[in-house]
């Protein structure tokens, strides 16, 4: 798992982090019984407060994604595959509302979004 | 939350002290074990008198310093366990900064020549110059070197950052977030320049003129406080929930608020969440308003000090 932080969008650190969890727990780039890294190690490598990173992982476990195991680190738990499925493409419909707009924007037809995402899909 | 219990690394009660015109009026504050908690106040707000205190070099008038506890400041056994970094060097300037580990190594129990001397390596504190030959960046991290060769589990830095450059800078904020993976570690780190507490405090303590304006989480800080802007008319009935009001002559006014008393302004004043520089400028205004504006004047001598 990689996080990426900006240090300048309106979107709180703790917020950002959380976020980028979150999505990597509902992909499974972080399986289920996996430790988190330590909330220190954490935020030693992020550049962060501990607090914050404190937030996030709190937050995550409001969430039951994750659980304290006190003494061991933060666990994660079982991904309901509903909600999971839900999360992820409420993702993409904010990924293609950011589309739209930036296809709008730029007075660019419906066919040539279209063929632009067709492209893309086929590169990958 | 990490740990259930929240123990104090240092904890201050009932604090004053007298220094000339100057002094630090109640103070009680406390500095959470395994959190790094800033200490912040424009020149003369008794940033510099609080951590001689805690360090036993200044005795209080009244009031308790309590380390790791059950120590008082100032006793042999707590000063093995806290590293100091102050604005010089505490080493006679002739020194070579290699041969420092032998000459004060024996003064704590755990001094470990190994590590100072990988510590300098690492810092890049040529270990040949003498103490007086080095950069400021390299004294500090000289300091910083002699304080964690102890293997201390408080490290307190006074002003650490003032006059680093922003490469020393973000190498002082690594080493110091490098200690704090131990979650028994604890650092108080005392700056003017709040922006470099932003991502590495979790506490603050504001002082302003030798008391204690806030003390808590940063991040709480930021959503206790706003800064509110208008134009005239001031709303009066708002006066006493204002902070260091300052009202210019056009009319226009600014003051920082409790975020609770928003509702106070009209839907014209602009209200923004506060800095850590806001509140610090706006408690000073106000301690500055309070007292006639006689502050900080050094021959004056303010009677109100001693209760």
């Amino acid at each position: 798992m990689q996080i990426i932080l900006s240090s300048t969008s309106s979107v709180p650190m703790y917020e950002q982090i959380k976020t980028q969890i979150r999505n990597a727990i509902h992909s499974g780039d972080i399986a289920e019984g996996a430790f988190l890294p330590s909330l220190r190690q954490l935020a030693a490598e992020l550049r962060v407060s501990i607090i914050t990173v404190t937030r996030a992982y709190n937050d995550l476990v409001a969430e039951e994604l994750v659980a304290n195991e006190h003494g061991r680190g933060f666990l994660v738990l079982a991904v309901d595959a509903g909600a999971a499925q839900r999360a992820l493409e409420q993702h993409v419909s904010g990924a293609v509302a950011n589309l739209v707009a930036a296809g709008r924007s730029a007075r660019m037809e419906l066919d040539d979004i279209t063929r632009k995402v067709e492209e893309e899909w086929k590169q990958l | 939350m990490e740990a259930t219990v929240t123990t104090q690394a240092v904890a201050i009660t009932g604090l004053q002290l007298r220094r000339g015109s100057f002094a630090l009026r109640d103070v009680n504050v406390g500095i959470p074990t395994g959190f790094v908690t800033g200490l912040v106040g424009p020149n003369g707000a008794g940033k510099t008198t609080l951590i001689k205190a805690l360090l036993g070099l200044i005795a209080p008038d009244a009031g308790t310093l309590r380390l790791f506890d059950d120590q008082d400041a100032g006793t042999s056994a707590a000063q093995d366990r806290i590293g100091v970094v102050l604005d010089r060097v505490t080493a006679a300037p002739e020194w070579r900064a290699g041969s420092i580990g032998r000459r004060i190594g024996a003064l704590y129990t755990q001094w470990d020549e190994t590590y100072f001397q990988q510590l300098l390596e690492r810092f890049d504190v040529p270990a040949g110059n003498r103490v007086n030959e080095l950069s400021r960046g390299q004294s500090v991290k000289l300091s910083l070197a002699m304080a964690l060769a102890h293997r201390p589990e408080l490290l307190v830095l006074d002003e650490p950052s003032s006059g680093l450059d922003p490469v020393a800078r973000r190498d002082l904020a690594d080493i110091l977030r490098e200690f704090m993976l131990d979650p028994n570690h604890t650092v108080l780190f005392s700056t003017h320049i709040t922006p470099d507490l932003d991502d590495l405090a979790d506490h603050i303590i504001v002082l302003t003129a030798g008391r204690v304006a806030y003390a808590g989480m940063l991040d709480e800080l930021h959503e206790r406080f706003a800064v509110v802007r208008g134009r005239a008319p001031f709303p009066e009935n708002a006066r006493p929930a204002t902070i260091g009001l300052r009202l210019e002559s056009s009319g226009a006014y600014e003051a920082l608020i409790r975020t609770d008393d928003t509702a106070l302004f009209g839907s014209d004043a602009m209200i923004e969440a506060a800095s850590t520089d806001d509140v610090v400028v706006h408690f000073a205004e106000q301690a500055r308003a309070t007292r006639g504006g006689s502050d900080p004047g050094p021959s004056v001598a303010d009677r109100e000090e001693i209760h």
